[in-house]
């Protein structure tokens, strides 16, 4: 709606990019086939990703991911633990790790199991080779008269 | 009922009213206005649909304000009509100084269509509290049948004094033909001038509220979100209707890009509609010829090449969008004539003299704001502006207060409503001097003597001399008078 | 100038508004439509899940609910929902019309009433069942399971013309808009006909609030940075449950109408996965194949589901560490995936923060958790009597059928549309979409929505004009271009 310029999203840097890619370390190590998040350079994709959040939550979005990716890869991993049992509290206590995790979560998985990285060797995505998954849609001109 | 029978019944009614006292009067205007209060969501309702007037604008100005000049004139007024001593001059000593409010007998009020309740009730009320009768004529397009008289049904005295005759400007001219003893009429110049012809030789006193072209100047020195707020609200509320409105906006150069982007922005927020619950800021506008007259002259403006933001008519309606208007030139039918309609011409000035020059070469000058930081400033072009009122770093705002008078000056018309003046313009002072009973004569009595003369001369001098010396001279030249007055002229 | 007063404003272009827009249009109504979202050209839809989440849903993608126990999910695009849901249509059933009919006072809720209003716009649909010819893997371990514990099950209808799935399209890319405009959805339906007929449509307006008026409505609002408002005698609110919601609140509404934004229902929903040592392949072909039937379930208040999701979606529902995680995930295409949607009755409430942020209060009460737990345990006899190496179950719930918060009613204090799809006390605004539901059906919504819409154009256009009547009084060939 508004220009992605305009919003609070435009100010994603090279560190939170870098932030941002520590964080998906822990969530994405890679294991053989996939690579890990930031071989993936999936991280970069977070302000297309944010364009259509609301302008509170993207900056909301901003100061979590310098935070959280400021921390050592240890308590990084520890964080995402206490989210991973919060969660299972009920009602508002469970809230904030919730929150968290959508937060989180949210955006590393969005960005990396989109299919949108172009690491695999033949240019195309390296994650959707190694889930070898590729949707088909055959699209002729007459079909969207 | 023909126009002889209103003022017969009018003169009938305000003998009657010779027998009430002003306590009495101010008792039942003061239950008029809890009527008024009680009844506020009604009669917001039926000048809503009369006027088209958003809800807001029919509560705050109609109502509210009339309310509070009802209120204010509940406690001025037994000051302001009371019988007022006046100090004797000593050559007069021995007697007293009196003069008396008293009323006129026969108000005729016509009103305009902008304000049918507010302006009706500000005159109606002074005159009523001053001990006349009034004959409302208000105006064919919002005439409000039937509301007045119910809010002073039951009132004794103020049923018996007010009459309300509903037509057009023949009821108007005959009205006049039958001679009431004064005319308040609230309208537009070309009208104006028709009644004065029409009283003049019927030797009738016309008060005149007209029309304006109300200028708002603003210095560089402004908060300038607060002063584009009050812009548009200056020149928006009521439509643009209001005598008041702002039509004319003066904005010192170095503030003039920033200001009319901001002016832009905030009027595209506004919320045009009619009918509303409280939530519309400019509601319809109240007849289709002034509709009509709006979209001329900003049709006008455009040909001759004003740049405008906003503005047009929603089809069907007589909803018209807010427009502002730059590139401004005094050509254009906009900068000459009112145009009361939700139209914001704006301008740019270099200097304070400048700006003074230009809005006082508007012909009319009903009331203006000055804007700026600098208090001093403010009050000095306050000053030199050719207008009946000012309000600085506000705007309308003299009409807020119902202790200030209101009026214009030049084309804008003459005489004042509200305030205490408002108030005497409903009545004659009558003069009085009291002396008592006794077998004396006063020397400038005849018989006309040579003696006599010289001792005029010689109190007079006194009178413009200074200083003890001279004060003795008077008072040696008084009492020879006196003593000479006393005798007749010398028979040989 | 001349600035138009439209016969109606119609805020919103999914189920309600597209259906809306083209019956009024269709009886000659000059007709405006704003939508928040934008026009797409079908073969432009977002081929990725991404895109589809940030330029085709509102919040880019998810709104929690304030616990944050539920995820919600809205389309914000021409076409609103409809383009990307699953367009699957079912008819209410007496079990959910009679309780709205119990709680709004109003006997035209039921089977027989709304009869006329489904049929009129099946007909302007293409519907089909999905055969077993296009069963998919995750389609044949659900109906293996249901044959084996003995539930019953039935074939899926879905609003779909041509997706040649024997071809070899995956219809799980339609969840970010038909390339092929096979979809029913409204933007693919209704909105280009009801254009035809002179519909005017501004998308990327975001509309703010209205103001009602003795002669018209003003509805205002934001294209880009710039602000607008348009006039029209009557405008139709169909925003969705949650925008209509919002733009009264905004309006200042709350205070006139005490049930704004309270019965808030979605449906929520429980995703759990299973694994298989063979490849499912959940996400090829008609994704969605089977549904539940069963008496027992209906009347337990829950519904299992046969559906599948992107690589995204999944990652996001999967449970477990990283490792775990990303084992599952590498493992996609052996997972499959069954639902339990449950009929909510614990009724939620949406509310404006202070700085005007849409709060929406739904927690699960103890009757949810309980249906929840009741399907939850036969998806479970399921994966096992089929043969799952593995079942991991969604940590979050998830909300797809927003509901009411604008309940329709006699009754002012439990109501805040009237039966005539007009605002209680404002006769020219209208209340046209899923926020018009007493309650939550336990069926798919937006048939119902639909059908919703043409009573209201019914009602819009004075008198129960009968649907077939409204079709007659068309020239011939204008009712030919809905054929
Ligand atoms: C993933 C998914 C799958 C689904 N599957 C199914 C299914 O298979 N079967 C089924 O029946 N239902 C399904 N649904 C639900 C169904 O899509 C919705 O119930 C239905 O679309 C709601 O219709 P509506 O008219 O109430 O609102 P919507 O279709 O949501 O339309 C509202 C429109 O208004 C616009 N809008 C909102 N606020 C504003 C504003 N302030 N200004 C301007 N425009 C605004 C929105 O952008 C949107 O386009 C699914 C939903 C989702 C998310």
């Amino acid at each position: 709606m508004t220009t992605p310029a305009s919003q609070p999203i435009a100010a994603f840097s090279q560190r939170h990019e870098q932030a941002l890619a520590r964080i998906g370390d822990v969530l994405i190590p890679g294991n053989g086939s996939l690579p890990s998040y930031s071989e993936s350079g999936a991280a970069a994709l977070a302000p297309r990703a944010l364009a259509g959040a609301r302008p509170v939550d993207q900056v909301m979005m901003l100061r979590l991911i310098s935070v959280v990716g400021a921390l050592p890869r240890p308590l990084i991993a520890l964080l995402l633990l206490c989210i991973r049992g919060g969660m299972r509290l009920p009602g508002i206590a469970g809230a904030p790790a919730r929150l968290l995790d959508l937060a989180l979560k949210g955006v590393v998985m969005n960005t990396y199991y989109c299919g949108l990285d172009r690491t695999a060797p033949d240019g195309d995505s390296a994650v959707f080779h190694a889930l070898d998954f590729r949707l088909q849609m055959q699209v002729d001109d007459e079909d969207t008269k | 009922m023909t126009a002889t029978h209103y003022l017969d019944q009018a003169r009938t009614a305000a003998e009657g009213l010779r027998e009430s006292s002003l306590k009495e009067r101010l008792a039942e205007l003061a239950l008029l206005r809890q009527r008024i209060d009680q009844r506020r969501e009604d009669i917001a309702e039926q000048v809503m649909a009369e006027t088209g007037k958003c809800r807001t604008d029919a509560l705050v100005s109609e109502i509210m304000g009339s309310l509070d000049y009802l209120h204010w004139l509940n406690k001025a007024a037994p000051a302001v009509l009371a019988d007022e001593k006046v100090s004797t001059p000593i050559a007069l000593m021995g007697k007293a100084s009196r003069i008396w409010h008293e009323a006129l007998g026969t108000v005729l009020i016509i009103t305009p269509w902008n304000y049918p309740l507010h302006i009706a009730l500000t005159a109606i009320a002074p005159a009523f509290a001053a001990g006349n009768a009034v004959i409302l004529k208000p105006s064919e397009h919002t005439p409000l049948k039937g509301l007045l008289e119910s809010l002073v049904a039951d009132l004794p005295l103020l049923s018996s004094a007010l009459q309300i005759a509903y037509g057009d400007g023949d009821t108007a001219r005959a009205l006049i033909d039958a001679r009431p003893d004064k005319i308040c009429f609230t309208g537009s110049a070309a009208t104006g001038k028709a009644i004065l012809a029409q009283a003049a030789p019927l030797l009738i006193p016309v008060d005149l509220e007209l029309g304006g072209k109300d200028a708002m100047l603003v210095f560089d020195d402004v908060d300038l979100h607060r002063t584009s707020a009050g812009a548009l609200w200056g020149a928006f509320t009521n439509a643009g209707q209001s005598c008041t409105s702002v039509e004319a906006l003066y904005v010192q150069r170095p503030l003039y890009r920033d200001m009319v982007a901001t002016l832009a922005q905030q009027l595209d927020a506004l919320i045009v509609n009619e009918g509303d619950a409280g939530d519309a800021d400019i509601g319809a506008m109240t007849t289709d010829f002034q509709c009509d007259i709006v979209e001329a002259q900003l049709e006008d403006a455009r040909k001759k090449g004003a740049q405008i933001h906003g503005g047009g008519r929603i089809a069907g309606t007589r909803l018209l969008r807010p427009a502002l208007v730059t590139e401004v030139t005094p050509d254009m039918l906009l900068m000459q004539q009112e145009t009361f309609g939700p139209v914001l011409p704006v301008l740019a000035f270099d200097n304070e003299a400048e700006a003074i020059r230009q809005v006082n070469n508007s012909g009319f000058g009903l009331s203006a704001s000055v804007w700026s930081k600098d208090l001093d400033r403010a009050a000095r072009v306050a000053r030199a502006l050719r207008v009946g009122a000012v309000s600085i770093n506000n705007v309308m705002l003299t009409e807020g207060n119902p202790a200030l008078p209101f009026g214009g000056v030049g084309a804008s018309g003459s005489g004042r409503v509200k305030g205490a003046e408002g108030l005497r313009g409903m009545t004659r002072s009558k003069a009085v001097l009291i002396d008592k009973q006794h077998g004396k004569l006063e020397a400038n009595w005849y018989p006309y003597t040579r003696e006599k003369y010289r001792l005029f001369g010689q109190l007079i001098s006194g009178l413009s001399g200074k200083g003890l010396a001279a004060l003795l001279r008077f008072a040696r030249a008084g009492l020879q008078l006196e003593s000479h007055a006393q005798k007749p002229r010398r028979n040989p | 100038m001349k600035l138009s007063r439209y016969d109606y404003i119609i805020v919103g272009s999914g189920a309600g508004g597209g259906v809306l827009a083209f019956h009024l249009a269709r009886a000659g109504k000059r007709v405006l439509m704003l939508e928040a979202g934008q026009r797409w050209q079908p073969r432009d839809y977002p081929d990725n899940e991404l895109d589809a989440s940030a330029r085709l849903m509102w919040s880019g993608g998810v709104e929690p609910s304030q616990d944050a126990s539920l995820m919600l999910m809205r389309g914000r695009t021409l076409g609103g929902g409809t383009v990307i849901n699953q367009c699957l249509l079912d008819r209410f059933d007496d079990i959910a019309l009679d309780d709205w009919a119990a709680r709004s006072g109003l006997d035209s809720f039921s089977e027989t009433a709304m009869g006329r209003h489904y049929d009129a716009v099946e007909a302007d649909l293409s519907l089909q069942s999905i055969p077993e010819s296009d069963w998919n893997g995750n389609a044949r371990i659900y109906a293996d399971g249901f044959d084996r514990l003995g539930y019953r099950r039935a074939p899926l209808r879905r609003g779909q013309s041509r997706c040649d799935v024997a071809g070899g399209n995956d219809c799980m890319r339609c969840l970010g808009g038909c390339p092929r405009a096979s979809k029913q959805s409204t933007a693919a339906t209704f909105l280009p006909r009801a254009e035809e007929l002179g519909l005017e449509i501004i998308t990327g307006c975001h509309i703010h609030g209205v103001v009602h008026g003795s002669a018209g409505v003003t509805v205002y609002g934001q294209v880009g940075r710039e602000q607008v408002q348009f006039f029209a005698a009557r405008c139709v609110l169909a925003a969705g449950t949650l925008g209509s919601s919002r733009i009264l609140m905004n309006s200042g509404l709350g205070d006139a109408l005490p049930a704004l934004g309270k019965g808030f229902f979605c449906h929520p929903q429980f995703v759990t996965f299973a694994r298989y040592a063979e490849p499912v392949d959940a996400h090829r072909g008609s994704f969605q194949a089977l549904k539940s039937d069963d008496p027992r379930f209906r009347a337990a208040g829950f519904k299992l589901e046969n559906v599948f999701m992107g690589p995204v979606a999944a990652a996001y529902l999967l449970p477990g560490g990283a490792r775990a995680h990303q084992r599952l995930m590498r493992d996609y295409r052996h997972l499959a995936c069954i639902e339990v949607a449950v009929r909510d009755v614990t009724p939620g409430r949406l509310s404006l923060s202070r700085g005007g942020q849409l709060r929406i209060h739904k927690s699960l009460g103890a009757p949810e958790r309980k249906r929840a737990r009741e399907g939850l345990k036969i998806i479970r006899d399921i994966y096992r009597v089929t043969g799952a190496t593995e079942v991991a179950q969604a940590p979050t719930g998830i909300g797809l059928h927003l509901m009411g918060g604008c309940a329709q009613g006699l009754h002012r204090d439990s109501s805040v549309v009237n039966p005539e799809f007009a605002v209680h006390g404002m006769p020219r605004l209208h209340v046209v979409d899923g926020s018009l539901f007493p309650s939550a059906p336990g069926i798919n919504p937006s048939l119902t929505i639909m059908a919703l819409a043409h009573r209201a154009a019914e009602a819009l256009l004075g008198g129960a004009q009968a649907p077939a009547g409204i079709s007659r009084s068309v020239p011939a060939d204008a009712a030919e271009v809905s054929a």
